[in-house]
């Protein structure tokens, strides 16, 4: 497995990263890679520096100490990144059409907001608000507009809280077949092991500020839960 | 670039109206309640002619403070500014479409609050409403600059919105100054002296915040 992961491309990769907030660390000098055509699930308990360390990776957080490699422009950091956090960065009084149209002329995506709308579901949602919208379809809202200009780094922050049963298996069905079809990689923070363990090839377990890491070509429920149970009593 | 962002803004603005609103309403209220502060205290056309300039640019600042705060209330909304930076583009296209958005706005109000005043306390302005409109516009133009920097520092501050005329209007001085000068000419000479001391003072001041907003804009959001 080493061997081959040494000859994998390594799309992203974090080397001895800390980050503080005043004083209290999130997480120190932690360090690992994110290989094409991989999908990592990132567990910890609440507040263990999930959402923070998906930030950082993103760009938009600036690390107290460590590299984001390779070492590219902001710009062209963002080009390659796909992130999905809490809040939905979407515009609240645009509907979900104009906000996809948007994202879309901005990251120079030929497919047509049309087909964007209909592969999601959300053609019949597409003149509403997304003031108005639930949780679920914001959410997907903002899946489309974060994968628009084929992004490479995909960083999705707890997806699943707001997903029905359908949307869940579309969403687990598309994110591994973006990976695969482009090469592509993908880390989800998320508490929901039971519906995401079949999808990973990596788990990434943060606890107080330190890392784990266990890589596998696949991994049962039971492997997921015993390595977020060995993390965290460490 | 600039022409997608400029068209989300100024769609942002017709759906909420709240910025256009909120200035209006606050310029139509001052405009009011100056005019019959003057017609109550009885003044003669030329004393309304000397204290035209003055409460002009009053409402001007007092109004366009409060309201242009509301220029970013999307933005920071859902993060949405996050959302823009993580499409690649560049810091100063987001400024430059942002700025011109708040000039086409506070410079629309703020021109028809002219018109609105001057026929409230029957002053004329017809014939030298062009040089108005000149001066208005580099007025303008660097307030926006100011305004479209600041903006977002202010809302990310405990104080939100009240930090910006804090910071603001110590900044803006020499423009306000410049465009007291410069509009007491245009009421009593009737026209707009191009090489005078204030217009000079204008066109600097424009030069200089407008260079450090756009250069400025990707420290102040990044960080």
């Amino acid at each position: 497995m080493d061997r081959a992961l040494k000859q994998a491309e390594i799309l992203l990769s974090l080397q001895n990263a800390t980050k503080r907030y005043e004083t209290t660390p999130v997480f120190e000098d932690i360090s690992f890679d994110l290989i094409a055509g991989q999908i990592t699930l990132l567990l910890g308990a609440n507040g263990s520096g999930k959402s923070t360390l998906l930030k950082a990776l993103s760009g938009l957080l600036k690390l107290d100490k460590g590299t984001i490699e390779p070492t590219i422009s902001k710009e062209d950091h963002f080009k390659k990144v796909a992130y999905v956090a809490h809040e939905s960065h979407l515009y609240s009084p645009l509907t979900v059409k104009e906000n996809i149209e948007l994202f879309a002329k901005l990251s120079s995506e030929k497919r047509t907001s049309e087909e964007l709308l209909d592969f999601w579901g959300l053609f019949e949602h597409r003149n509403k608000a997304v003031e108005n919208l639930s949780r679920g379809l914001a959410f997907k809202t903002s899946l489309v507009c974060a994968l628009l200009g084929s992004p490479s780094i995909l960083l999705l922050d707890e997806p699943t809280s707001a997903l029905d049963s359908a949307s869940l298996d579309l969403f687990c069905a598309t994110i591994q077949d973006y990976v695969q079809k482009r090469n592509a990689t993908a880390i989800i923070a998320t508490h929901d092991i039971r519906r995401l363990y079949q999808i990973a090839n990596q788990v990434l377990t943060i606890n107080n500020g330190a890392i784990d890491s266990t890589t596998q070509v696949s991994f049962s429920e039971e492997e997921v839960v015993s390595i977020y149970i060995q993390t965290s009593l460490k | 670039m600039i022409k997608t962002l400029l068209h989300k803004d100024l769609l942002l603005e017709i759906r909420s109206k709240e910025t256009v609103a909120l200035f209006a309403t606050l310029s139509l209220l001052l405009t009011v309640i100056s005019a019959v502060g003057i017609h109550s205290s009885f003044l003669n056309p030329e004393e309304v002619r000397k204290i035209f300039p003055v409460l002009i640019w009053l409402i001007f600042i007092f109004s366009s403070t409060i309201s242009i705060s509301k220029s970013f209330e999307y933005e920071i909304k859902n993060n949405a500014l996050e959302g823009l930076f993580l499409t690649g583009i560049s810091p100063w296209t987001i400024f430059i479409s942002k700025l011109l958005t708040n000039i086409i706005i506070v410079l629309a109000v703020h021109l028809l609050t002219i018109i609105l005043l001057a026929s409230f306390l029957t002053t004329p302005i017809l014939e030298s409403f062009h040089h108005y409109a000149i001066l208005s516009s580099l007025v303008v133009i660097g307030y926006c600059s100011l305004s479209t920097l600041l903006t977002p520092i202010s809302l990310s501050s405990r104080l939100k919105g009240l930090l910006l005329p804090l910071i603001l209007l110590p900044l803006l001085f020499p423009i306000l100054f410049a465009a007291l000068e410069l509009s007491s000419q245009i009421m009593l000479e009737g026209s707009l002296d191009l090489g005078s001391l204030a217009f000079t003072l204008l066109l600097v001041f424009d030069v200089i915040y407008f260079t450090a907003a756009i250069n400025l804009f990707s420290f102040v959001v990044h960080e």
